[in-house]
């Protein structure tokens, strides 16, 4: 365990975006800096220094190091995240410099929220310690709240931000309720301390592990159901679909990735710390039970809300929704995790499909926040004949939604068919259930991500005026459309990248 | 029945008392009125965690809540200067009586998963070697600047954070000044 | 050695903690219902203390203290956020936050 000089150095990519936040937020004092550019030049530069130093460190295998006196762990899976994280903040700067609704004099402003914001998000992934996961978490929502309410002249943006305050402020305060029982059962904050209580080692005479089951797995539900408003699962779910459209369709997007991907990293990270190696059938069945239930419910209500949706952005809330469900089918092979030999392979499948989700679902807002700039509306009605009027943008769409959809030949096809086929591979009737109406969600997705392409495509529009597509829209399109495409043919070096988490 | 026991009932029923005048629609009706009983509510947890020796964080708890937050709140709600119909009650509907009783049932099983687990735990003996100074400035101190100085540091930036984060939502849009 | 059991300190803490979640859930105020996660809040930090004090283990202590100051930004953010709301509709009811529907 390193102490808190010794770790400096392995948090340089945090450290280089916390100078940018202050950098970012001097330009925005002084009147002549904070013009467009400048700003987002300069957030641009800090993101991806902070992404070159944490390639390089996933690079340099060094294993897994406690830093800080415990509070972090360091290894492959955090810089693995941090590259999501820091791209994902990276392009939703893009987003923001091309979009209409993000105001110039809020411009600086924002590029330091989305700058700590991800900070905050590297530390969820790193997070070894109660303290340090609450703090994270609570760090990552205030900037997300703030984030959501950004178009003060607009009421609905404001209610964005009320609903997600609300929501995300009790959701962790039954976080910290349930931490409060671990901390009680090892008398220590590090996860490492409360897993050795349940393996029934450590404890101090009067304290046995196999007494505190109970006790132990109603608080991590509790901890978990903080973390599942995070990760917008059912039935936490309910913020969501107003919070992505209330909030500027550039920041939707942010929120639609980086936060859902900071849950699932620390949900990870709090699970494999935790319960490694614990045989207690109570907290294995009971987890992998619930949170089977909780993918089922997530996906059949995300993808069945999202049918009749007219507002874009709301059917992705919806889509997101049910993504966060297929993801936590990987969550739930947790009994494989806690077995004699643990075998991470679902958790890995999950990085995996977060990458990729990361490319398509960033892919199709940055064209609903395309469309709402040039046409004003992410109404369904605005896509109309998007097909004739922008042969471009709306091809790359196409591409993106049959990603989402999980067909072949894209990269969405190939994570789904690694998530099923991980949960497949743990056997039982339990497992079978789940993949099938995994399966069945996706076929039943397709008849709204077929909607929109039918709009694009067969639908005439009265207004026959191309639609323009600057430089920089059509670099960030085919930034964000190459991969989604490329990962569907050769996803070898995705793969091994994700064998590292937990490796 | 010790005097202490004594005092952590009185402190301890005064609190959930207070805190139900929050909650509940008949009192908590005027937001000034439950901001008032939630300064009692707090006031009394500073009491209970004197009991605890935490006397560290009962100061703070006084010098945090009871000071700057029950301040924020209270001028929040004089300068809003809500009209009569704005104190708003509650509004009783299937999903919140759902909710409640999830609550309750709830709360009953985790009082008995947590009675059955803490059964005859026996609190540290705080006359032993190293405890005298248990839950004073100087304990804390430490292990605010050694175990938990990267988490402090990171509260600092969160605070900064917030202060923009504030600034920004409660800015006023038109009127010269941005 | 105190005379106070664990187990009354935990009820405490459960009987804060559920208050609280109550109001978060039924009250429409928006003032009210940050009021009541501080409850929450409270609950929990009461619980960290009452273990902490069966342990003998001062670590919690500065972990509430942490905890306190988020919970600060958190009312100063809300209430940020409360004046914003006021300024749109004259109103902190969190029911009447209705134009996102689907």
């Amino acid at each position: 365990m390193l102490g808190n000089q010794a770790s400096l150095a392995l948090v340089i990519p945090e450290a280089i975006l916390g100078a940018t936040v202050a950098g970012v937020m001097a330009l925005g004092v002084s009147r002549a800096a904070r013009s467009r550019g400048v700003v987002a030049a300069s957030g641009s530069l800090g993101l991806l220094a902070a992404m070159a130093v944490a390639a390089w460190q996933a690079a340099g295998a060094h294993g897994s190091v406690a830093a800080f006196h415990g509070n972090v762990v360091v290894d492959a899976m955090v810089s693995l995240f941090r590259l999501v994280f820091f791209g994902t903040g990276l392009l939703t700067l893009w987003f923001a410099y091309a979009s209409s609704e993000i105001d110039t004099r809020d411009f600086a402003d924002m590029t330091a929220l989305v700058c700590a914001s991800v900070m905050g998000m590297s530390f969820m992934a790193a997070a070894s310690d109660l303290l340090m996961m609450v703090l994270a978490m609570e760090f990552v929502g205030l900037l997300s709240y703030v984030l959501a309410g950004l178009k003060r002249e607009d009421q609905r943006s404001s209610e964005a931000a009320l609903k997600y305050v609300i929501y995300g402020a009790g959701a962790s305060g039954v976080a910290l309720f349930g931490m409060s029982f671990l901390y009680g059962m090892a008398g220590d904050t590090s996860i490492q301390a409360v897993r050795e209580v349940l393996l029934g080692g450590a404890g101090e005479g009067t304290r046995q592990g196999a007494g505190f089951a109970p006790l132990g797995l109603l608080a991590v539900v509790m901890v978990l159901a903080g973390l599942g408003y995070k990760v917008a699962a059912v039935p936490f779910h309910m913020w969501c679909p107003d919070v992505y459209q209330g909030a500027p369709t550039p920041i939707t997007a942010f929120f639609s990735v980086a936060p859902k991907a900071a849950g699932f990293a620390l949900m990870m990270r709090f699970l494999s710390l935790l319960l490694a190696g614990v045989s207690s059938r109570l907290l294995s069945d009971g987890l992998m039970v619930l949170i089977g239930v909780v993918s089922i419910a997530s996906m059949t209500l995300g993808n069945l809300a999202a049918l009749n949706q007219r507002s874009v952005k709301r059917l992705l809330a919806y889509s997101s929704i049910a993504h966060a469900g297929y993801l936590l089918m990987g969550v739930a092979t947790l009994p494989a995790l806690m077995s004699a030999t643990p075998d991470p392979s679902g958790f890995r499948a999950v990085y995996f499909y977060l990458v990729v989700y990361l490319f398509m679902n960033l892919g199709a807002f940055f064209v609903t926040s395309h469309v709402v700039t040039r046409l004003g509306s992410d109404d369904l009605g605005a896509f109309r004949a998007l097909g004739q009027r922008s042969p471009l943008v709306a091809g790359v769409m196409a591409v993106f939604l049959i990603s989402l959809a999980g067909l072949p030949p894209t990269a969405g096809f190939v994570g789904k068919f690694y998530l099923f086929w991980v949960v497949l591979k743990q056997g039982g009737a339990f497992y079978y259930v789940l993949a099938f109406i995994g399966v069945l969600n996706s076929f039943l997705s397709l008849f709204y991500y077929a909607r929109i392409l039918k709009v694009m495509y067969l639908e005439p529009s009265a207004d026959t005026r191309p639609v323009a597509a600057g430089p920089l829209a059509v670099a960030v399109l085919m930034a964000l459309g190459v991969p989604t495409l490329l990962f569907g043919v050769w996803f070898s070096p995705l793969l091994s990248a994700a064998g590292k988490v937990l490796g | 029945m010790s005097g202490e026991l004594l005092a952590f009932y009185v402190l301890a029923g005064a609190a959930v008392a207070g805190a139900l005048c929050v909650v509940l629609p008949p009192f908590g009706r005027n937001p000034l009125h439950a901001a008032l009983a939630l300064l009692a509510t707090l006031a009394c947890v500073a009491g209970v965690f004197v009991l605890l020796s935490a006397h560290l964080v009962a100061v703070l708890q006084v010098l945090v809540y009871v000071g700057a937050v029950m301040v924020l709140f209270t001028f929040v709600v004089l300068l809003l200067n809500l009209r009569r119909e704005e104190f708003i009650g509650a509004r009783v509907t299937p999903w919140k009586v759902a909710a409640v009783a999830a609550t309750a049932v709830f709360a009953v099983k985790t009082a008995g998963a947590v009675l059955a687990a803490s059964a005859g735990a026996r609190a540290a003996d705080l006359t032993a070697p190293g405890l005298q100074a248990y839950g004073g400035i100087r304990d804390v101190g430490r292990e605010l600047v050694t175990t938990y100085l990267f988490p402090f540091e990171l509260t600092s930036v969160l605070l900064l954070v917030a202060i923009l984060g504030a600034v920004l939502i409660a800015r006023r849009e038109k009127g010269g000044a941005a | 050695m105190t005379s106070i059991p664990l187990s009354h300190v935990l009820a405490l803490a459960l009987a804060l903690f559920a208050i609280g979640a109550v109001g978060v859930m039924t009250r429409r105020n928006l003032l009210v219902v940050l009021m009541s996660i501080e409850l929450m809040l409270n609950g929990a930090n009461v619980a960290f203390l009452g273990f902490a004090r069966w342990h003998g283990d001062s670590l919690a202590h500065a972990a509430v203290f942490i905890v306190m100051a988020v919970a600060a930004a958190e009312v100063s953010v809300g209430l940020a956020l409360a004046m914003a709301l006021f300024r749109h509709g004259r109103t902190v009811d969190v029911d009447r936050a209705t134009r996102l529907k689907g």
